[in-house]
Formats: structure tokens, C-alpha cells, sequence
């Protein structure tokens, strides 16, 4: 899929920009705080109905405005389908082809992108929960139904956790919601398993064409309920869903006392964690900062890329400032391989010396709000 | 993940007269009413003869007057046992157990079901503060070693707490030795699966049956 037209008003300091994008590679450049950011997020609000840096919706807004209105024809196969977002402080309203979208599930997923930003760099070093929000969204992204039972495995541990915090926990009670909770979650782990199976000869194959061909990068899951992480390696032997599914199940029947007595729930795939490791062994604890930042990129790029290859989904890529995270021969050689990357492609940079594509679609100028398409 | 979209209230609303603004807050206190509907209400019968407000007070307090659990279904009714529990039934061995006064009146609008009714006013929700204890099930308990059952159907909603507590009973009922059976959820009928939620048609699919 890829985005034919865009139209921006008064969102952040776009105050009217209207663009017409090549299906390849599109190239921001500009001074900092000119705009070219803003013009990703646009696409990212587009996409998930929310900004990637804005914590409220008002923060979109441009300054002293009422609304922002973003508008796009997004191409998929040979469908058209022009994209709608207005924002104001309190609420968003989301239109296709002109027509209101009532609910947000309705809306998601017709736009699909990928954003890279300086800071996902740190995610191996991040808090679990934003490894799972950010896990969580990429099994969603390839099978819609995981998104429902995430849901309703988190509704029944409200309710559980509800009974857990009383004077006295009817335990009959707690065996309800253990079983609610034993299926809803193992749906949750075959699909996370699933996706890690899926996702890890990606990862592994972009990271040594573009950062080194002499190191194994795979993904690990760390089940809470689990002392071995599984290492989602083809090559070697690894944990199978069945042994990750029982520790679960075990964890569950054996944990009601320690869990009465913390009032919480303790473990479970919602307590659960996922990280990348180098060679075998954890990349948090040993891989270099410049190993760490290539493998948030590989990942990214392994997440289109399995996009592609899985669901036959083309995600557009959304690259913010990527020249300030790599050494220049790495850099060289990501551009070669997002060269051959089919996907449609934005690219802030604050220099376009640091672009080195061969066939750059357009060049746009980003000066102070205005975005200015450069005739090659 | 799920958001709603939709306009946000304007909550932004002149000042009334006292009396005229406690009659606002009453209605809006109620299920389905916002401060735009509650206004109107209050102005529609501030306008109207005293009569048309005697006659909605008289019925309001009449109906929380007159209105008890029926001692059999737990159904509101106005003599106990009610209307329903003193007729016979084709199948008086069935027993249909629901949440609501309004979902039986639903399932009975059917008339695809011929037995006994029994209405447990709630689902277990622990998070609301709902327990067991707060629902009809002790009297549904000793009104199945009471009597002589050969089927209950457990007619809940397909929503966590409508699966929790059909959980529940199925413990509490099993040792009986009563067959226990829960309403199928699903496509509706006439539907057309590329329209239905991602929910419905996988669940659907997960409880599909043989031909």
C-alpha cells in the first residue's frame, strides 16, 4: 500500500500542506524543528489515530487552532480509498471515502505503517510493559482476532485481581476466572509463539545484510511462568508451545496461594517479556550500544519485511532522523538494502548528503512549516 | 487499544433556577440520559399542567410500591408467585436461567422456549462489586432441590461476566446430576459474514458443529 496524496491543516506547525508522494522513496530534509517530524506524525495519526510523541490530542493541534484536519489517498492493489482524521482538543473523528467511521476498530488497520524513531533505539532497555505494548501490536497487525481475546484476558484479570483485593477470596470464584484465564491466555501465547516463529528468520537475515554478517540476532521470549527464555532460533533445538503453555497452566494451579496473599496476579502473559539475542546470549546485558541501536532497526525492518512475506500486507515506512544512529559504513549498507525494500518509504533527514539511494523518489524541502517538493 | 470516537460533551450549561436544576440532576442521573436529554424532560414538563407531573410521580411511586420478586423466578411482579410461575408449561422440566427481567422477556419473545424461567438480576462482576451473594442464586439453588428439573439452560450473555457466571453455576450444578446446556453465540441469522465483527465470526468458527 502506499500514499498517493496528503493533506494537512493546522496540525502541529503545518498549517496547509498539500503533497503528492512518489510510491518509493520520499526524502525529507530540513533544519531541526522546521516541521519534518510533524509531517510523520501526521501520517502515524493517519494511521493510528493518535501521534507518536503527543500524549493529548490538543498537542497535535496547531498552536492557538481549533481542529486539524488530515486527509489521504492511500493506494492498496488497485483501490483507492481517501483517508480522513479531524482532531480537536477532545475528540477525533475518523471518515472513509468521506464517510464517518463509528468505531476506531473499523478504521485501524487501513493504513498500515511502520515508524522508526530515534528513541525506539532503547527498547531493549525499556520497561517490559512497552516491549509488550509493542509485541502485543505487532501480533495484532498480523492476525486481527489476537487484539479481542487481549481484551477480554485483560478484563478477566481486572475481575480477578477484583476478588483477589476482597477480605476473604471466594476461591470457587478464582476458579472460575483461572479457567477464563487458562484459555484466553494460551490463545494469547500460541499466537505471540506464532508470530516469534514467524518474525525470527527475519530478524536474523536483516541484521547480518545490514550490520553483521558474523552475528545471530534472534528474538527471546521470557514467559513469567517459565524459568528459560525461548530462544526463537531455527538452528537450534527451542522450547515448544506445549512446554510454554503447560508451565502456564502449572503456574496458574500452583500460584492461588502466593497470589492470595500479595493480592495481585503474579504471573501469567500479561506479566510476560520478550528481548534479542546476540550470538546466544541477552543482547540487554551484552550487546554494544551500536549493536543495540542497529537490532531496533533490524527489527523494524524484519517487522515489514515479515509483513510482507506473511500476510501479504505493504506497510509504509516511516524513518525519522535514522543518519544519527549508525557508523557511516552501516549506513551505507542499510540504504542499499531499503533500496531494494519495495516498501513506500519516508525519510526525515537533516541533510541530504546523508541519503545515499539511488533512486530517490522526490526530495521535499521542509522550511519553517512549509514542505516544498525540490525538482530533481 | 479500543477508543471511541465520537464528540466530546459540552458540559457547559447556564445556570437554572434551584428547583429547576435539582429535576435535571435527577433525570440525568438515570440509565440512557444525558444532560441534554435531562433538560429537555425538565423544561417539557415544568410546561405542562400539574396533572401530567402527579401522574408520572403517582406511577413512579406506585411501581416501587407494588413491584417485589416473584418467590419462584425472582422475576419483578406484582403478585407472588407471578403470572407466569402459576400456569402450566408445555416443558415444565426446562429451566431457563437469565440475567435479566428484559432478556427473559426477550428469550419468551421467541416462543421457541416452553419451560421455567429463573432470573438471577446481574452477572458476577467483582470489579462492580457484584459477588455471587448479590444474585438470585441461593434461591435458584434450593429451587432446583425443590424440584424436578431434567435440563437447565444457561442463557447468559456472551460477555466475561456472563461466561464467569455461567462457569459458576455449571460448578454449582453439576454434582445434581442435571443436564446443563449454555445458548450457542454467533453469526446472527440472515447475516452476511463479510459484515460480521472479527469476534463473532471467530468464535463462530471456534464453535462451528458437524452436518
Amino acid at each position: 500500500m502506499f500514499i498517493e496524496t496528503l493533506e494537512i491543516e493546522h496540525f502541529r506547525n503545518l498549517s496547509s500542506v498539500h503533497l503528492e508522494f512518489s510510491k518509493g522513496f520520499n526524502v525529507l530534509y530540513g533544519a531541526n524543528a522546521q516541521g519534518k517530524s510533524n509531517l510523520l506524525e501526521a501520517i502515524y495519526t493517519l494511521s493510528f489515530l493518535k501521534g507518536f510523541r503527543a500524549d493529548r490530542l490538543s498537542d497535535l493541534i496547531e498552536f492557538e487552532g481549533e481542529r486539524a484536519r488530515l486527509s489521504a489517498v492511500v493506494c492498496t492493489g488497485s483501490s483507492h480509498t481517501r483517508l480522513g482524521v479531524e482532531l480537536e482538543a477532545k475528540c477525533r473523528h475518523a471518515y472513509v471515502d468521506g464517510v464517518p467511521c463509528a468505531r476506531a476498530r473499523d478504521y485501524l488497520g487501513l493504513l498500515r505503517s511502520i515508524l522508526f524513531v530515534p528513541m525506539d533505539v532503547g527498547f531493549l532497555q525499556a520497561a517490559p510493559a512497552s516491549r509488550r505494548t509493542m509485541l502485543d501490536r505487532m501480533v495484532f497487525t498480523l492476525k486481527p482476532s489476537y487484539l479481542i481475546d487481549l481484551e477480554q484476558y485483560q478484563k478477566v484479570c481486572k475481575q480477578k485481581s477484583a476478588v483477589l483485593r476482597a477480605e476473604n477470596p471466594d476461591e470457587s470464584l478464582l476458579d472460575v476466572y483461572d479457567a477464563q484465564l487458562l484459555q484466553l491466555g494460551t490463545r494469547l501465547l500460541e499466537a505471540r509463539y506464532e508470530y516469534m516463529v514467524l518474525l525470527s528468520p527475519h530478524v536474523a537475515r536483516v541484521f547480518k545484510a545490514i550490520f553483521d554478517s558474523s552475528c545471530h540476532c534472534v528474538p527471546v521470549y521470557k514467559s513469567s511462568s517459565l524459568f528459560d527464555p525461548v530462544v526463537f532460533d531455527s538452528d537450534s533445538g527451542m522450547i515448544g508451545l506445549d512446554v510454554l503453555i503447560k508451565s502456564y497452566r502449572d503456574a496458574l494451579e500452583k500460584g492461588r496461594s502466593r497470589e492470595i496473599a500479595r493480592q495481585q496476579i503474579v504471573l501469567g502473559p500479561h506479566r510476560d517479556d520478550w528481548s534479542l539475542s546476540l550470538d546466544g546470549r541477552q543482547a540487554k546485558f551484552f550487546a554494544s550500544q551500536g549493536q543495540q541501536r542497529a537490532m531496533s532497526l533490524a527489527m523494524k525492518i524484519a517487522e515489514i519485511e515479515c509483513l510482507r512475506v506473511e500476510a501479504d500486507i505493504e506497510p509504509v515506512f516511516l524513518l525519522d532522523d535514522v543518519s544519527s544512529e549508525l557508523d557511516p559504513v552501516r549506513h551505507k549498507r542499510l540504504f542499499e538494502y531499503l533500496n531494494a525494500l519495495t516498501a513506500q518509504t519516508f525519510l526525515t533527514t537533516t541533510s541530504k548528503e546523508h541519503v545515499h539511494l539511488e533512486s530517490i523518489g522526490r526530495i521535499f524541502r521542509v522550511e519553517n512549516g512549509s514542505i516544498v517538493h525540490e525538482q530533481q | 487499544m479500543r477508543a471511541r470516537l465520537g464528540k466530546a460533551e459540552n458540559s457547559e450549561y447556564p445556570m437554572q433556577t434551584k428547583a429547576l436544576q435539582d429535576l435535571i440532576d435527577a433525570f440525568a442521573k438515570l440509565p440512557g440520559i444525558g444532560r441534554k436529554s435531562a433538560t429537555r424532560l425538565a423544561f417539557y414538563l415544568v410546561r405542562q399542567p400539574e396533572e401530567v407531573s402527579q401522574e408520572l410521580a403517582d406511577a413512579i411511586l406506585s411501581a416501587k410500591e407494588r413491584i417485589r420478586f416473584c418467590e419462584t423466578c425472582q422475576n419483578l411482579c406484582e403478585n407472588s408467585p407471578c403470572e407466569r410461575c402459576s400456569k402450566p408449561v408445555r416443558d415444565e422440566n426446562v429451566l431457563c436461567v437469565v440475567e435479566s427481567p428484559q432478556d427473559l422477556i426477550a428469550i419468551e419473545a421467541t416462543r421457541e422456549f416452553h419451560g421455567r424461567f429463573h432470573v438471577l438480576h446481574g452477572a458476577i462482576s467483582p470489579l462492580e462489586g457484584i459477588t455471587p451473594n448479590d444474585l438470585k442464586i441461593r434461591e435458584l439453588m434450593a429451587r432446583l432441590t425443590e424440584s424436578s428439573f431434567t435440563e437447565i439452560i444457561l442463557a447468559m450473555n456472551p460477555s466475561i461476566e456472563g461466561e464467569a457466571t455461567a462457569a459458576y453455576l455449571k460448578r454449582l450444578i453439576e454434582p445434581l446430576g442435571i443436564t446443563l446446556s449454555r445458548i450457542a453465540s454467533g453469526l446472527p441469522m440472515g447475516a452476511q459474514l463479510e459484515y460480521a465483527d472479527k469476534a463473532t465470526l471467530g468464535r463462530s468458527l471456534l464453535d462451528r458443529r458437524t452436518l
